[in-house]
């Protein structure tokens, strides 16, 4: 008799649209969040321009808002950061290496591992769930 | 959990705006089909994808009416300056957390655009 075999991860993000084009980003993160508080185990792949999200050189905050300038607002690099210490077991960000050589964004913040892409096939066969959002 | 999103089958996630008129039908036509087929279909509308409310309420109505679940994100409808939009007939408005909790479901089958 066949066991069934209980996937690793619940969900697996891959995230390839680039951040600045829409509010894509947002949305990522508000899903993390709630899968997360939902006791999920969530996994991201950044691919393509994504793989800057993460760089540590994006400091801890956005820049400031001119319009506002004592507001300040956490990166994005800072917000995974966060998550990946709320949730050390049940979340984590891989980058692409391919994409990050290929863009000079090799540095990132601690935590987040930099992976070969002959490495995703894997990252899709361990998740219940893959939700593939793309953009150029 | 609710009882949509242990059944939800399909999960299609439409982030781009669009309208009845432009050429463009925003998964409408593949939520259709896949209902149409027997299917279990959410249709979430994220992003500039809420606008439709406005560009196109017949076709997001009549989606509900052919049972389909017409989802729209409220964060989005604000961050867009539109709180309290009317819906189409039959649409509900949703929030990350459902959604997740759609993403989450078993079996479930996500395309995002």
């Amino acid at each position: 008799m066949s066991r069934a075999v209980v996937p690793e991860w619940d969900l697996l993000i891959t995230l390839t649209a680039p951040p600045f084009g829409s509010d894509v980003v947002t949305t990522v993160l508000r899903l993390l969040d709630a899968t997360l508080r939902r006791g999920a185990r969530v996994q991201v792949w950044a691919c393509g321009y994504a793989t800057s999200l993460t760089l540590r050189s994006l400091g801890e905050f956005k820049p400031a808002d001119l319009a506002n300038p004592r507001e300040r607002h956490r990166s994005t690099a800072a917000v995974v950061t966060d998550l990946l210490g709320a949730h050390p077991d049940d979340f984590a960000w891989h980058v692409c290496r391919f994409c990050a050589e290929d863009r000079g964004a090799l540095d990132h913040v601690d935590g987040v591992s930099t992976r070969s892409f002959s490495r995703f096939a894997r990252r899709v066969e361990s998740s219940a769930t893959t939700v593939y959002i793309g953009g150029a | 959990m609710s009882t949509s999103e242990k059944t939800a089958a399909h999960v299609l996630v439409e982030t781009a705006g669009w309208a009845a008129d432009d050429g463009r039908d925003g998964f409408a036509g593949a939520a259709r089909a896949l209902a149409g087929a027997g299917h279990q279909v959410v249709l979430v509308l994220v992003q500039d994808a809420v606008c439709a409310i406005a560009t196109a309420p017949g076709t997001l109505g009549r989606l509900a009416g052919d049972g389909v679940t017409v989802l729209v994100d409220e964060f989005s409808l604000l961050q867009r300056g539109l709180p309290g939009a009317v819906l189409p007939a039959g649409a509900a408005l949703t929030d990350a957390d459902r959604i997740a909790g759609l993403l989450l479901t078993p079996g479930v089958r996500v395309v995002w655009h």
